[in-house]
């Protein structure tokens, strides 16, 4: 049986479990993977026509795909945010000259 | 005696602890340190079935302590850190240390007693327990802990004595009334005892202790302190200040500011310290709800918090248990080495994400359908923003910087079986309280208001859930494809305890020096305005003096005569 592109040359330092599992380090499965919240999001839009918000009990902005763009726009967001903040805030491990933490 | 030690669960936790201290046998206090809480559990469980005959009090210098008083708020919370306490032996049981051991159990028993206090004195006495024996756990974490331990108990002792201080205040204001009941704001002890509780709880500005002890406490320590500071805090908010606006947008900003710090932290287990101070905001935010339904919620997603939160710090000790580290930039590709690991990080991350059919699905969402329901429309949102933060930080960076990413290289075994166990057990505990066939059910008859109905599984709920988490699933793999998402790096990030830590102790050395600079100043002037008097008395009253030479008669007269004219314009002016 032919290795799997990502094992070691020492197969003994894989757990066994691990080696089923060995595709989710493939370039290809992380390449692709961006489509399985693609087609959940389409799903879940779609979705969001078959089960709308009970009457009287929604926000002022909520229709059928008003999470979705909620949840794009507040994670990338954050994630945008970490490089200003990383500027501003970042200063080197022995700032407190309490030698960094646990390692 | 045996009366007072058996009428609150607590007591018997904290009498184990004591016992462990002094037992030499690791394999005797491990034994005790399962059953004890365990113990405790049925003790809560037999208290329920007559609450009012549970309760216990006790007269001490003719001020009465409550010891005991149960309702079904205690009793939840109570639940929920003996099972805590549970899980926390079996992760704990490969750590030979006797003081690990017996600091825990005291501490939680403090935590248990804390909950079932009736009065404010006996809340204090176990406030102050908790942060005395804890402080151990922070410490054993190694040299580079000792100054994070002070800060802690510096701060904890402070929260003490306001509690202390608040409830006196609120004592006197109340005749002498000390019942734990619900406070207010509407006196300036309510304040008191509102900071008191804000700083365990982790307030905005007050929360840095969280951040600071936590990573750098022992690797079992960590786990366990995640379960009872806070929560008991938070009880205390739940019992004293339920219904108040104010909480409201405390909590919506708390589950706010945590998210950007955690995005830009690199030690894991820092991430997962502010993800638990967001995961705190929800909670507050219900409290100031303090609706049925609202408070509902809070209860539910404590016992939700406690387990996923465990969880994932469990599983990032048992990493660094492996490796050596917790920080994102030297972990990566480690679901090679540590496959049921990873699965119970990802169960983790995915509760406190709230996927559904695991825990916080059915506990977050009662909370946001309380402010909804509300029409808090501003913090509505920020609770949704939030949510997706939570994403973002636990749901995403923590289980992939550490087990996929990059591959690290390490090659490590997997975790000890201990700690497997009680990962598994807090996995399956993710999955129950979610279950929704019996599952949720049972969750919820153990709430506060188990007459409100709220059902998580409907066809909206699931739908818009999996919109956000979907979306913020895709934000990700875009920013990632795109090389916008930014590597781990190694540093230290500024907090507000920058403002202690750095500028206080600058001004400290800065007042220092000022002050040894002025008192020599001082000094100087001092003896120099001493010498000058001295020589001006000498030369006034000495036999050679101006006073003892002969002065014209009419000045003394002339001086007298203005003195009576001087008082008799100011009584003149005085009765005008």
């Amino acid at each position: 049986m032919a290795k799997h592109e990502n094992a070691p040359a020492n197969d003994e330092d894989i757990h066994p479990l691990s080696r089923k599992l060995l595709f989710l380090g493939d370039h290809k499965f992380i390449d692709n993977f961006i489509w399985l919240p693609i087609i959940g999001l389409v799903i879940t839009v779609m979705a969001g026509f078959i089960y709308p918000f009970p009457e009287g009990y929604a926000a002022p902005w909520d229709f059928f795909a008003s999470w979705a763009i909620l949840g794009f726009i507040a994670y990338s967001f954050v994630v945008l945010s970490a490089g200003p903040l990383f500027k501003l805030l970042a200063r080197d491990e022995s700032y407190y000259g309490e030698g960094g933490d646990d390692d | 005696m045996i009366d007072m030690i058996l009428s609150n669960p607590g007591f018997i936790i904290i009498l184990a602890g004591v016992v462990c201290a002094l037992l030499p046998v690791s394999q005797i206090r491990k034994a005790i340190l399962l059953i004890a809480p365990i113990f405790a559990g049925y003790m809560i469980y037999t208290a329920t079935k007559d609450m009012e005959a549970a309760r216990f009090a006790v007269s001490v210098g003719g001020q009465e302590l409550t010891l005991m008083r149960m309702d079904r708020l205690a009793m939840i919370w109570g639940y929920v850190f003996c099972l805590a306490g549970v899980l926390n032996a079996i992760y704990g049981f490969h750590e030979k240390c006797k003081i690990t051991d017996s600091s825990a159990l005291i501490y939680m028993g403090a935590a248990v007693s804390g909950v079932f206090a009736g009065d404010f004195l006996t809340l204090f006495i176990f406030w102050e327990m908790a942060a005395i024996s804890s402080v151990m756990l922070v410490w054993k974490g190694g040299e580079k802990s000792f100054p994070a331990g002070i800060r802690y108990l510096a701060i904890h002792v402070l929260s003490g004595v306001l509690l202390l201080a608040g409830a006196v205040m609120y004592g006197r204001a109340n005749g002498g009334d000390f019942t734990f009941g619900y406070v207010g704001l509407e006196n300036p002890g309510g304040c008191l005892l509102l900071i008191a509780m804000g700083i365990k709880c982790g307030f905005p500005f007050l929360h840095n202790w969280i951040q600071d002890a936590y990573p750098k406490a022992s690797i079992t320590g960590t786990v366990i302190l995640s379960a009872f500071t806070t929560k008991l805090a938070l009880y205390a908010l739940a019992r004293a200040f339920p219904g108040t606006d104010l909480l409201i947008y405390i909590g919506a900003i708390m589950t706010c500011f945590p998210v950007f710090f955690a995005v830009i932290e690199n030690d894991l287990r820092r991430v997962l310290s502010y993800s638990l101070n967001n995961q705190l905001g929800f909670m507050v935010c219900g409290i100031g709800l303090g609706s049925e339904l609202a408070m509902n919620g809070v209860a539910a997603h404590l016992a939700a918090d406690v387990i996923f939160k465990g969880l994932l710090f469990m599983s990032m000790g048992a990493v660094m248990f492996r490796t050596g580290t917790a920080k994102a930039s030297e972990l990566g590709g480690l679901f090679r080495s540590m496959p049921y690991t990873t699965i119970f990080c990802l169960i983790g991350a995915g509760s406190i994400a709230a996927f559904p059919l695991l825990s916080a699905f059915v506990t977050k969402s009662m909370i946001i359908t309380a402010a909804l329901y509300e029409h808090e429309w501003i913090v509505l949102a920020m609770l949704l923003f939030a949510s997706a933060g939570v994403m973002e930080h636990s749901g995403i960076k923590v289980p992939y910087f550490t087990f996929f990413s990059h591959d690290s290289g390490k090659r490590v075994k997997e975790a000890p079986v201990n700690m497997l166990v009680a990962m598994g057990l807090a996995s399956i505990l993710c999955i129950f309280f979610a279950w929704p066939w019996g599952g949720y059910q049972f969750l919820y008859s153990l709430l506060p208001n188990p007459e409100v109905h709220y059902s998580p599984y409907t066809g909206n709920h699931v739908v818009t859930q999996m919109q956000l988490l979907f979306a913020a699933m895709f934000a990700f793999a875009l920013l990632k494809r795109i090389g916008v998402y930014p590597d781990e790096k190694r540093a230290e990030i500024l907090d507000f305890d920058w403002t202690y830590r750095r500028l206080g102790k600058n001004i400290a050395i800065w007042i220092d020096a000022m002050w040894t600079r002025l008192s020599a100043n001082v000094g100087r002037l001092r003896k120099r305005f001493i010498d000058s008097a001295s020589d001006k008395i000498y030369h006034m009253f000495s036999p050679a003096g101006a006073l003892s030479s002969a002065a014209p008669s009419g000045l003394p007269a002339v001086l007298t005569g203005s003195m009576l004219v001087l008082t008799l314009f100011v009584i003149y002016l005085s009765r005008l």
